[in-house]
């Protein structure tokens, strides 16, 4: 057994203590600058969904539900900032999917929502009931179809049911954000800080590190290959843009330019200084700036995305992003994580 | 008693075997890896990790079965798969390849039937979110003959076991769906289980689930051990900071259970266990974590640790010898377990088939 030992200890390919010691105070920094303040956002952005229901629910108006249908697109933005944060407190309870239940292939969730609007079911206009209901109902997913799906032109003069559920599932998004926000503070950041031997989530900051930047290649990887490429197909005749979140309050386009900011706040926000050569995160982030003009024109048309995914020039500037999203995403994956010596293993990838 | 290379190492029958057989003085392994171009590849590499055979694929590969009568394997493309790739063993060449029908892909593991006639194959049919079990012939080109339900969403590795007549099935219970890349579809709903089915006709004989505050603890790779034991690994979709055993048992008495192991040993898998195999006397199992990159090695009568070897990036496991194991890393190693093995300049993937 000894011979075996020793050959771990020559392969191994883990982070130089040197190395190590420099991650701490850069993972301190990316946690308490660029992830608390991004969850803090998401947190105080449903509290303020949820102030703008309940102004809509006591005094229905046109007015009223145009400033809730503009707060929730505050609301998807910040919540894009965080989205790439699947590991630690978002996997807590579901957290994550109570947010974002997204892809929904099979619309069950939909469905989900539309039945409990149908049958006016009163258990989900109360906190403590709704929380354990299917996790599809109580998200950004179902707020969407509550303030912008069928039949909600009737949130303008009706302060029924359909509000008293919105309003609840802002309150639940409320609780959720903060107790994420709340365990990213305390806990979490508690655990991440005594990242050693011992500690049975990270054995070092680099490990820390490591789930972060897999975080942003991730997210790049989905935006690009689920949010754009899968939604609007090869051409636009096969484009299938309801495959995409929030085409309904025509959010996704928004939604993706604050994925990509979220992404670019973490480069920013100290990966590059441990780095004696931060040319690999200047690439990085051309590449972003690359997505952001191509989706730029795009933005500014004020088109709904349904439309522009059948487009032809919008189409063609839509197939052009996912080009830098993915070489963004192979430099943060591979390039960057290998120059910090992070560089994950051929078979720790992902599951199988 | 059947006559295979095994038989030959261990000096029985040596005369009856034929005679590429009785040449084969070293054990040899099939693993899918990457080469060091990038190319993903199929490769024959021995004991000592010299590769004797490299086969290029399009895309990476996953695990392999080997034909009872030791002349065939195939190896499956990785999930969510579109070829396996059979080879004539003693040629070390490839045979053949083929594909699932349009709805199905490969899941990255099969078996072959006790007659070695029928190539039983993991597959999701991904519209109805239902797993099956592809059925190929292996005497007629590999046709698909027909499938049978694995009563469960997302099998991954099955085994065809020694009594000849079951097929267990590892349902991890995770959706995925090939529009969606790798993505996990169902996490907070995921029920795994493991399924015995009647392999002639695909009736169902047991499926176990383990209690519903473990219903994120996907079982994926099982291994036959002694003792009429199947030990399983899984993976844990909860969150990092939960500790849950990711190893355990089915077996006729027990049902379905976890392994009793210190905390510390199963912290050291990061929860994940790439890949599960028992020595041939049935005595020990192997589990492997390439994310702790550490193997757990278990005796098998008594249900405890034995020991711990921490390896970078190991996953590959697979009998060697009667009673030994044999490990392969994503660095190259081949290493029969407490023994010197070599380092070929490829990455091995995630499994490694004795042949």
């Amino acid at each position: 057994m000894r011979v075996l030992v020793a050959c771990a200890l020559l392969v191994f390919a883990a982070p130089s203590v040197a190395q190590e010691r420099a991650f701490a105070p850069a993972v301190d920094r990316l946690v308490s600058e660029v992830i608390v303040p991004a969850y803090e956002g998401f947190a105080s952005a449903a509290s303020a969904q949820e102030g703008r229901l309940d102004a809509l629910c006591a005094a229905p108006s046109a007015e009223a539900l145009s400033a809730a249908r503009e707060g929730f697109g505050t609301l998807v933005a910040a919540f894009a900032q965080i989205e790439p944060y699947r590991f630690g407190p978002a996997r807590e309870g579901n957290r994550y999917e109570r947010v974002f239940f997204w892809p929904d292939r099979r619309g069950r969730g939909l469905r989900q929502v539309q039945r409990l609007l149908a049958e006016e079911d009163v258990s989900a206009t109360d906190l403590g009931a709704l929380i354990h209901k299917s996790v599809a109902v109580q998200g950004l997913v179902a707020l969407e179809f509550a303030l912008f799906g069928g039949g909600s032109e009737t949130l303008t003069d009706d302060a029924g049911f359909r509000c008293a559920y919105a309003r609840t599932v802002a309150e639940a998004l409320t609780l959720v954000g903060a107790d994420m926000a709340e365990a990213w503070r305390g806990p979490f950041a508690q655990r991440i800080a005594e990242a050693g031997s011992d500690n049975p989530t990270y054995r070092s900051h680099g490990e820390v590190l490591q789930d972060i930047l897999q975080a942003a290649a991730t997210q790049l990887e989905l935006v690009g290959a689920q949010k754009l490429t899968a939604a609007i197909g090869k051409t636009p005749g096969d484009a299938k843009p309801k495959r995409a979140p929030f085409w309904r309050s025509d959010l996704t386009l928004p939604m993706v330019a604050a994925n990509v900011d979220a992404v670019r706040r973490l480069l920013e926000g100290g990966v590059g200084d441990l780095l004696e050569d931060d040319t690999l995160v200047r690439s990085a982030l051309f590449e972003l700036a690359q997505v952001d003009r191509a989706l730029a024109p795009l933005l500014e048309s004020g088109e709904p995305f349904v439309s522009l995914a059948q487009d032809p020039d919008a189409h063609r500037r839509l197939a052009y992003a996912a080009i830098p999203l993915g070489a963004a995403q192979r430099l943060i994956a591979a390039r960057i994580q290998g120059a910090l010596g992070l560089a994950a293993g051929f078979n720790a990838l992902d599951g199988d | 008693m059947r006559l295979t290379r095994r038989a030959a190492l261990l000096g029985v029958g040596a005369s009856l075997l034929p005679l590429r057989v009785a040449a084969e003085d070293r054990a040899l392994y099939l693993a899918s890896c990457r080469l060091r171009s990038g190319q993903m590849a199929a490769a024959i590499v021995d004991e000592a990790g010299d590769i004797l055979l490299t086969e290029p694929i399009d895309a990476r590969g996953h695990g392999g079965a080997l034909c009872p009568d030791g002349d065939h394997a195939v190896l499956f493309a990785r999930r969510p798969g579109r070829f396996a790739i059979v080879f004539d063993v003693a040629r070390r060449e490839r045979v053949c390849a083929f594909a699932p029908p349009a709805g199905r892909r490969f899941a990255g593991h099969g078996a072959y039937s006790a007659d070695g006639r029928l190539l039983y194959a993991a597959e999701n049919d991904f519209e109805a979110e239902r797993g099956v079990i592809g059925i190929y012939d292996a005497r007629d080109g590999y046709l698909r003959r027909g499938e049978f339900d694995t009563h469960g969403i997302g099998p991954h590795e099955i085994l065809a076991l020694r009594d000849g007549n079951t097929l267990a099935v590892a349902n991890g219970g995770i959706a995925t769906h090939p529009g969606f890349a790798r993505m996990k579809l169902n996490l907070p709903t995921m029920r795994p289980s493991l399924v015995l089915l009647r392999a002639r006709d695909g009736t169902l004989l047991a499926k176990a689930e383990l209690p519903s505050a473990l219903h994120k603890v996907s079982i994926r790779h099982m291994a036959e051990a002694g003792a009429g034991q199947l030990w399983f690994g899984a993976q844990y979709e909860g969150p990092a900071e939960d500790t849950v055993p990711l190893v355990g048992t089915f077996d006729d008495r027990r049902g379905l259970c976890l392994v009793e192991a210190p905390d510390s040993a199963f912290a050291a898998l990061n929860q994940y266990v790439g890949s599960v195999a028992a020595s041939r006397d049935g005595a020990t199992v192997v589990t492997t974590s390439p994310r702790g990159s550490i193997a757990l090695v278990w005796d098998v009568a008594t249900r405890t640790l034995r020991a711990r070897h921490a390896l970078a990036d190991v996953c590959g496991a697979a009998p060697h010898g009667r009673q030994g194991l044999l490990l392969t890393t994503g660095l190259g190693n081949v290493l029969p377990l407490g023994a010197t093995g070599g380092r070929a300049s490829v990455a091995w993937d995630n499994h490694v088939l004795a042949l």
